[in-house]
This record gives C-alpha cells, sequence and structure tokens, in this order.
C-alpha cells in the first residue's frame, strides 16, 4: 500500500459574518496517498472549494475564518503553521489551479514572469535559466510556440491556454500535491477534455497526487481513483471509483448517479432531487441530507457517524449503522 | 504596438486638440459681452484711443485674418501685452509660470506620496480603527473648502505659532540669480542655503493646502482599489505559489489597484488648476491664479487669453503623460 502523503482530520471551516456563523465545511476526515488521484463531488455551495482553500489555508481572511481540525501533510500538520511556513509548502510541495482561468494570473505581468516567480522562490532559478525553464513547461503542458508564449500577457491568451499555463505553474516546482478546483467548468467540452488529459498524463508521469474538485461525476468517474462525495459541508460517502459507481451506499450519492446523463435511458425528463440544500447557517441537527432522502428515518435527526463499512468505502449514513435501525 | 509608436500616436491625437484650444482661446475676446475694447477702456470715452486700441488688438479686420494673425504671433511667442502691467503677457507669464508649476509639482508629490500609502495601509487594515480613523480624517479633508483651511492655518501656522510666513514665494530680504524658476531649485543653485529654507517655508503652507482635498480623495479610492483587488483569485493564486504576503501586496497587488487610481490623478490635477486659483490668492503666491484674477478685475483680455491657453495646455501635457504612464502600469492599454 502506497504512503500516506496528507491527512485531513475533523477539518472545520467556519466564517462570522453578519448573518450568523457560517460553518461552511463541517468536521471531515480523509486521506490522499502519494501520487493518488481522488476527486471531490458535489453541488454549489456544498463547502468542496473551501475544502480546497483551507487545505492551502487560503481561506479568504476578510471573514475572520478559522480553520479547526488537523491537515497532516508529509508528518507535518498545516493549521497551526504561520504563513511564513507556508510558503515553504505552497507551490513547492502543494499546489492549486482555480476555477477561472481569465481571472487567476495577475493581468499586468507576462506569463513567463509569472511562473518565474515560483521557480525563483522554490528553486533560486534566475534570468535566462530560470526563462529556459518557464519555456520547456510551456512546452509540457502543450502550449505551442512555447519560446513566444513566454513574453505574453494572460490577456493575449485564450481561456484554455490561460488554464494550461497555470497548470505549467502549479506544476512548475513539481509538488507532491496538485489541488484542482474545477478548473474546466468554465472552458468549453473540447478545451475540457484535452485539459483532463493533460492533468492526467502529468500526473501519472510525476507520480503528483490529485484533489480534483467538481459537480461532475464523468469528469472524475474517468480521472480518478477514489471519490469522495460531499454534502452541506460534511462527506457522505468515500470508495474507489468502480466501488462507487457500481454500490453507491449513501442516498445522496445514489440520487446523484440516478441524475447523471446516460444515452441508454432515452426520452423522458430526469428526476431532480427534491428540497435545496439546507442553509449553512442554523443548520439543523443529525443528518444534513435527511429532508430530501426518500430513505429517511427517525433515527436521522441525530448525527450518523462517519465509518467505514466495507474495506475502503466509507459512508455516514444511519442505515448502514450497527446500532442505528439495523 | 511598441512603446514608442504608441507616443507617437498619442501625440499626434493631441494636434486636434491643442488647435481646439487656441480656437477656443481666440474666440474668449469675442464672447466677452458687449463691446470688448469698451469694457478694456472702462470709463476713458476717448474716441481716438478707442480706435488706437481697436486697431492694436485686431478687432477691426475678418475674424479669420485675426485668428491666422493670432496663430502667427503665438508661433513667434507673441502673446500680446497687458494694458493693466504695461508688460508683454510673456514677460509675466515667465514670472508667474514657474511660480504655478513649482506649486502645483509639490502638491501632486505630495498628494501622490501620501495618498497612496495611506490608502494601501487601511486597505491592509480593513474594519480596524486605524483604517476608520484615517479614512474619517480624509472625508473631513475632501468637506472642508480648501480656502478655508488655508485661511486657518495662516492663523494657526503664521499667526498663532509663527513658524512659517503668510503670504509670498520669498522674503523681500532674498536675492538669488533665476535659472529654472524655481525658488527651491534655484536656491541650491545658487548654493544660498538661507533662500533654501526660506523658500521651503513660503511654499510649504500653500502647498499642503492645495494637495489636502486630493490627498483625501486618492486615499480613499486607493483603498477601494486595493481591496478590489485583494478580492481578486490571482492573489489567491500567486499566494498558492507561495509568493510571500508582502511580494503579493507590493508587487501584484498595489501595481493593479494603481490602474484607477492614476486616472484619478489626472482629474485631480485639473481640480488643482482651478483650486491654485484660490490657494494662489488665499496666500498671495504671485503665480498665474493670482495673475488671472487681477486680469479679469483690470479687464485686461489678452493676458486672461494667454493664462487660459497656459493653463489648457498644462493640462493636456498632464493627459499625454497619464497616458503613457499607463501604458507602463497596464500592458493591456498599449496592446490594444
Amino acid at each position: 500500500m502506497a504512503e500516506k502523503l496528507i491527512k485531513v482530520e475533523d477539518l472545520k471551516t467556519q466564517f462570522t459574518t453578519k448573518r450568523g456563523l457560517v460553518k461552511a465545511v463541517d468536521g471531515i476526515s480523509f486521506e490522499i496517498k502519494k501520487g493518488e488521484r481522488v476527486g471531490l463531488v458535489g453541488e454549489s455551495g456544498c463547502g468542496k472549494s473551501v475544502t480546497a482553500l483551507s487545505l492551502m489555508k487560503l481561506v479568504p481572511a476578510a471573514h475572520n475564518e478559522r480553520v479547526f481540525g488537523k491537515i497532516i501533510f508529509k508528518g507535518q500538520d498545516l493549521v497551526p503553521m504561520k504563513d511564513s511556513q507556508l510558503k515553504e509548502i505552497r507551490g513547492k510541495q502543494m499546489s492549486m489551479i482555480f476555477q477561472d482561468p481569465m481571472t487567476s494570473l495577475d493581468p499586468v505581468f507576462t506569463i513567463g514572469s509569472q511562473i518565474m516567480e515560483a521557480l525563483g522562490i522554490h528553486q533560486g532559478l534566475k534570468g535566462k535559466e530560470s526563462k529556459k525553464r518557464a519555456i520547456e513547461l510551456l512546452a509540457l503542458v502543450n502550449i505551442p510556440s512555447s519560446e513566444m508564449v513566454v513574453d505574453y500577457y494572460p490577456h493575449q491568451l485564450s481561456g484554455g491556454m490561460r488554464q494550461r499555463a497555470m497548470i505549467a505553474m502549479a506544476l512548475s516546482c513539481e509538488p507532491e500535491l496538485l489541488i484542482a478546483d474545477e478548473p474546466t467548468t468554465a472552458l468549453d467540452v473540447s478545451i475540457q477534455a484535452q485539459i483532463i488529459k493533460l492533468v492526467r498524463e502529468l500526473s501519472a508521469n510525476k507520480g503528483t497526487a490529485l484533489l480534483w474538485i467538481t459537480h461532475d461525476l464523468g469528469i472524475v468517474a474517468h480521472l480518478c481513483e477514489k471519490i469522495i462525495v460531499m454534502y452541506a459541508g460534511k462527506l457522505v460517502e468515500m470508495a474507489d471509483t468502480m466501488t462507487l459507481f457500481e454500490n453507491p451506499m449513501h442516498p445522496y450519492t445514489q440520487a446523484l448517479l440516478r441524475l447523471a446523463p446516460k444515452l441508454e435511458r432515452g426520452k423522458g425528463r430526469m428526476p431532480p432531487i427534491p428540497g435545496t440544500v439546507p442553509n449553512l447557517i442554523d443548520m439543523p441537527p443529525g443528518c444534513r441530507f435527511a429532508d430530501r432522502c426518500p430513505k429517511c428515518m427517525d433515527v436521522c435527526s441525530q448525527e450518523p457517524q462517519w465509518m467505514e463499512v466495507e474495506p475502503g468505502h466509507w459512508v455516514s449514513c444511519f442505515l448502514y449503522s450497527k446500532d442505528g435501525k439495523n | 504596438m511598441g512603446l514608442g509608436s504608441y507616443i507617437i500616436r498619442r501625440l499626434l491625437q493631441m494636434i486636434p486638440a491643442v488647435l481646439g484650444v487656441t480656437v477656443i482661446v481666440f474666440l474668449l475676446i469675442h464672447l466677452i459681452p458687449g463691446d470688448p475694447v469698451a469694457m478694456m477702456l472702462a470709463g476713458e470715452a476717448d474716441p481716438q484711443a478707442y480706435d488706437e486700441l481697436r486697431t492694436r488688438l485686431g478687432l477691426d479686420r475678418p475674424l479669420l485674418e485675426q485668428y491666422l494673425s493670432y496663430m502667427a504671433n503665438l508661433a513667434r511667442g507673441d502673446m500680446g501685452s497687458s494694458l493693466h502691467y504695461g508688460l508683454p503677457t510673456t514677460e509675466l507669464l515667465a514670472r508667474a509660470f514657474p511660480a504655478t508649476l513649482e506649486l502645483t509639482f509639490l502638491a501632486m508629490i505630495i498628494m501622490v506620496v501620501f495618498s497612496i500609502p495611506l490608502g494601501v495601509f487601511a486597505a491592509m487594515k480593513r474594519d480596524t480603527m486605524a483604517d476608520h480613523g484615517s479614512m474619517i480624517v480624509s472625508m473631513l479633508m475632501y468637506s472642508v473648502p480648501s480656502f478655508w483651511l488655508g485661511i486657518m492655518a495662516i492663523l494657526f501656522f503664521a499667526g498663532v505659532l509663527g513658524w512659517l510666513p503668510a503670504f509670498g514665494r520669498a522674503s523681500p530680504t532674498i536675492d538669488i540669480q533665476l535659472v529654472t524658476g524655481f525658488l527651491t531649485i534655484d536656491a541650491i543653485i545658487a548654493g544660498n542655503f538661507a533662500a533654501w529654507v526660506d523658500a521651503w517655508k513660503h511654499i510649504l503652507m500653500p502647498a499642503v493646502i492645495l494637495a489636502a482635498t486630493g490627498t483625501a480623495v486618492n486615499a480613499r479610492l486607493t483603498r477601494a482599489s486595493m481591496l478590489e483587488v485583494l478580492r481578486q483569485d490571482y492573489i489567491k493564486a500567486l499566494l498558492s505559489k507561495g509568493v510571500p504576503m508582502r511580494t503579493v501586496l507590493f508587487k501584484h497587488a498595489v501595481r493593479n489597484a494603481l490602474i484607477p487610481v492614476v486616472t484619478f490623478i489626472t482629474i485631480q490635477f485639473g481640480q488643482m488648476l482651478s483650486g491654485i486659483v484660490i490657494i494662489e490668492n488665499v496666500f498671495s503666491w504671485p503665480g498665474m491664479g493670482t495673475l488671472v484674477v487681477t486680469a479679469v478685475g483690470s479687464r485686461d483680455f489678452q493676458v486672461v487669453q494667454s493664462l487660459v491657453l497656459v493653463f489648457a495646455l498644462m493640462r493636456l501635457s498632464v493627459n499625454f503623460l497619464t497616458d503613457i504612464a499607463y501604458s507602463f502600469i497596464d500592458p493591456r492599454i498599449r496592446y490594444d
């Protein structure tokens, strides 16, 4: 079994807002092994982006955010770390690509200088040497005429090219973990496929572990070995990809999979999940999916346990709990 | 497109603006209600003097011919002469222009040097006492009329404390050779330390008062712009690369935040040119602002005309310089 790279234990991220305390991430635990590709799936507002930002300790400081729990990365807990310590990890051992490539590059610096910035900080590369490496990196992510593009400003590139440049930047120091926060959402479908293929190849070649955040089960089915399903700030199910698709246990996962469009299903409307995601402020106690769950029981007003029901298959639901109804 | 061709293109674009200004300035004398010659002579009803002045001003000739001869004179550096002072306008300008320029330059420097760090500081300390405090002070500065502020400053620093002189550019005892026309620089050239200190003492108060409103508004704008930039995804992306917070703030955030601030500084310069008319009069500063008020009061229209032209050209030059500054700050402008 491969060595573990990052272990998240009971991670909670909370914001204080004028309307109250938002528990965006409310006690989640999971692990990523070295070189493993993991998908984090959930609908909008379920806390998956905040999870990604929390792992890098990049939660927006404007809302008095607080991160609790443990994020053990290569044996070190990131939660109590200061910025000065984190900068040794960010970009060097763990890096991130973002949802919107149009806004995630600084518009007033060239692509090259933004890649070279990371090279300078982490590898001490300067001048010509650094530029040569930047050109190589751009070529690595299949950007044509990379020796010209290196001097381009972000606005001179298309969305797909910018996202490639972001990937080049994120991978410039060969990190061990790449966090991708819906990096293909803003791109059209053909570009999306190219980007996924690229990340998959680079991850396999370099042994980079991947945490791919998306609402699209189709993407993670192709890309990831393990899938984590998140709902309203909590994890509901985690299993390897095959198991999750063949034997989804949590009613929410089952509903999500029913909703994935399939050609063979033919005509007719898709049955939506009734109800809406609960408000992250004033969350009711108990299972958060209870209101929308077709299999809801009395016991669901209590908090379900996050437990391993089969080897490697975790779920948080009373249907599978020994002290529940079963 | 390269920087050189961008500069040339912007210079060419200035030509129609400059010509437009000369037409408006030229027409100024014709826009005065009533007979300009009669008004200039005010009361002296001597018909001979009337005809003489009318011929001298060229008002008896066709309009186009008048404009062409006005332009020809202008090209030779002849801006007519002052009836009030009995001197060529250019001579008056040679004295007043450096005085105004020195004051405006210093006020601009004060504004930029104080407002931008203040705005950046307030944005970084967002929602703390320091932030709210500095923003309240700047709101106050913005709300108080500058002439009142000027009078209060004179009362306090010149009257009560006696630290600074109340008016003028230099003490009567100071006598130095004028080279640049900027007393703070000419005193250094002359190697006269006493004159240098004297010049600074005189310019300090009017420059600070002239800069006050702009500094206040600009600090607030810098703060808002900075907060906007700090919300952007690329800030998070930079931090995720391991770029230290200090570099993110001062290399990336400030540069992006300055783009709207530079626009505002240009607008503020325009405001300063009108503010200077008031400030120069409050402090009896012998510049163009004082001159224009005297000239208007004594119906010295040719002088007014020339001053308006110089003010307009100053404004155009600053707009030009701003555009060049933009192309350094924001690559998207040069390459569009």
